[in-house]
């Protein structure tokens, strides 16, 4: 690899590690890196770079999202949506841990980004598994391997980024999401029932009196009404022709405004706290976002993703082995870059290698896009990482700990998926 | 230190502010929504107004984020050696940040004297949107050096207990 990629490698581990904000951080090595081994005017570079980053309107989902989330946190019915999916998993092997991935698989349905989807979940459910004895390890992991499905489950950002660029349909993207999305909500379950079953230790013991589990079932679908109307507003919205998926994010706000005004839970007070809220979250997620396209356009100039795809090229792997090398170059990009930065700039260079060894663009952008929701776990750059850094305090190496497990479930998972791409393909063909 | 209190409330007017551009985005997005499928007509700057709304909450609300700890960062080695970290990683912040902050006023500059407009049916000058992210910028900068002045005077670097709402971690 040439020097000036391993100089930017090494500046963006240095400087991270430092304790420097990730955004400013990211920022810091394109201009290090850029100032010393380029002749470029990198003040213009960055500022347009941050322009660029920031002004696309498939990003105005993601302020939206969050606004609906910091909205729904302070309604009531919020407590609603764990007691109601409590009695629904209470006798599974593992309790209340699949409520996390239950309810991060309900949330991707209206929420098309990841990190909304962890937060919004997590702020949820965190302290009520913490208080109930649940392992915190294993809470914070099920939150950051679960979160990553708002990705998959549709509608998703991502995949529409992806189909834009690549020139793919959207909803075939989208149908084909349902599946795969389906499948990995079931290994995270299947994986906390069989980890439960092995060290029960990690639950607290269920005493209490299951013979009329089906009338508190019952009893707590009202709870779970707000979200059906929710999602019934986004997906209705959408499918029916009245909105794009962005401007379903809004119509999501509005619903939300009424049900908590019919919830008599909307205030001023509420409103300037779920303001506060979401400037702090859109601050953050925003810089670092207008931070990585710029390391994007710095390392795309010190010509890292040529010196990628001319190394893949030399070594005349059949499709099966282009697929795992592309693994794993993508969890190498995934642990630095932030996931709408590696769309960005491996999709010119990998996508005809892709398609030339016989993968069509849809599974690519499904295969794409749970290489992106690795990336959100992939330390030192994870968004979900921080997302849950942020919501529990406890320090990232904690929160890494926690996602490994979960990790390595969906690198297999992505293997599953490369061997068997009719898992992908099936409901797509259908249309 | 009245000025340092003032400069935190001024941060935080301003991330209540950027937190309401964010209503008013969605507020614009339902309207072309309803006025484009009941009366088809549809409002053509309602899209590059809410990307310009956008751009200016994220830098708009930089500086409050930063006061109160809402941006990340790693914290690995901090946890080690804490002190000496504290104030490495916030004199390399400020460096980046002043940087940053340049490239953006001279961004604003350019626009301003160029008279550059988004060149759409709006027709909106850029130096608006600009200039905000500029502001929030050379905000965000000021916090980050007025923390330097925390860690001297040996007050906490961040806000602990804002008035954002007591459950909600990640505002906290």
């Amino acid at each position: 690899m040439p020097l000036p990629s391993i100089v930017a490698m090494i500046s963006l581990l240095a400087i991270l590690a430092s304790g420097a904000w990730v955004a400013l951080g990211l920022m810091g090595v394109g201009i290090f890196s850029l100032e010393i081994f380029r002749s470029l005017p990198v003040e213009k570079l960055l500022a347009q770079s941050i322009w660029n980053g920031v002004s696309s309107a498939e990003l105005l989902a993601l302020p939206l999202f969050i606004l609906m989330a910091e909205l729904l946190f302070r309604s009531r019915f919020i407590d609603g949506l764990f007691s109601a999916l409590e009695p629904w998993v209470r006798r599974l092997p593992g309790g209340l841990l699949h409520t996390n991935i239950l309810a991060c698989a309900f949330f991707a349905l209206v929420s098309g980004s990841s990190a909304a989807t962890t937060s919004s979940v997590g702020r949820i459910t965190i302290n009520e598994l913490d208080g109930r004895g649940y392992d915190r390890r294993l809470t914070i992991g099920t939150l950051a391997g679960a979160g990553t499905l708002g990705f998959l489950i549709p509608p998703s950002i991502v995949m529409i980024v992806y189909g834009v660029l690549s020139q793919t349909s959207v909803l075939k993207l989208f149908t084909a999401g349902i599946l795969p999305g389906v499948l990995l909500t079931l290994c995270f379950m299947g994986f906390i029932a069989v980890l439960s079953k092995l060290r029960p230790s990690i639950v607290p013991q269920h005493t209490g009196d299951n013979s009329r589990i089906w009338k508190e079932r019952m009893a707590g679908l009202p709870s779970l009404l707000p979200f059906i109307v929710l999602i019934g507003s986004i997906l209705g919205s959408m499918y029916g022709g009245i909105a794009s998926p962005t401007e379903a994010a809004s119509v999501a706000v509005l619903v939300t405004l009424v049900l908590m005004a019919m919830e008599r839970s909307l205030s001023l007070r509420a409103l300037c706290d779920a303001a506060t809220g979401t400037a702090r979250t859109v601050a953050m997620l925003g810089l670092i976002i207008a931070a990585a396209s710029f390391l994007a356009s710095a390392i795309g100039f010190l010509g890292m993703p040529q010196a990628v795809a001319a190394f893949i090229n030399s070594l005349q792997l059949p499709p099966l082995g282009l697929i795992v090398l592309l693994m794993v170059v993508y969890i190498i990009l995934g642990s630095f870059l932030e996931g709408m930065s590696i769309i960005v700039m491996t999709i010119p260079i990998v996508l005809p290698l892709v398609v030339s060894a016989g993968y069509d663009k849809v599974w690519f952008g499904v295969f794409l896009i749970l290489m992106v929701e690795l990336a959100q776990i992939s330390p030192p750059v994870g968004m979900n990482l921080f997302v849950l850094q942020g919501l529990t305090r406890d320090p990232l190496t904690s929160v890494v700990r926690a996602a490994f497990p979960f990790f390595i479930i969906m690198l297999c998972y992505v293997f599953f998926l490369a061997v068997f791409p009719q898992v992908v393909s099936f409901l797509p063909g259908l249309l | 230190m009245a000025i340092l209190n003032l400069i935190d409330r001024f941060s935080r007017v301003l991330a209540v502010i950027s937190g309401f551009a964010i209503f008013l985005m969605a507020g614009l997005v339902v309207s072309e929504i309803v006025l484009r499928n009941v009366f088809s007509v549809s409002l053509t700057f309602v899209w590059e107004v809410s990307v310009y709304l956008h751009m200016g909450a994220i830098f708009l609300g930089s500086a409050w984020t930063l006061r109160t700890g809402g941006h990340i960062r790693v914290t690995l080695l901090r946890a080690v050696l804490p002190r000496a970290f504290e104030w490495f990683a916030t004199l390399i912040g400020l460096l980046i940040s002043a940087y940053m902050t340049n490239a953006l006023l001279q961004l604003a500059w350019t626009y301003f004297r160029t008279g550059r407009t988004s060149g759409s049916t709006s027709d909106i000058a850029l130096i608006y949107p600009a200039a905000f992210m500029a502001f929030g910028a050379v905000l965000l900068t000021l916090q980050i050096a007025l923390r330097l002045v925390h860690i001297a005077l040996g007050n906490p670097p961040e806000i602990d207990n804002v008035r954002d709402g007591d459950s909600a971690p990640i505002m906290d």
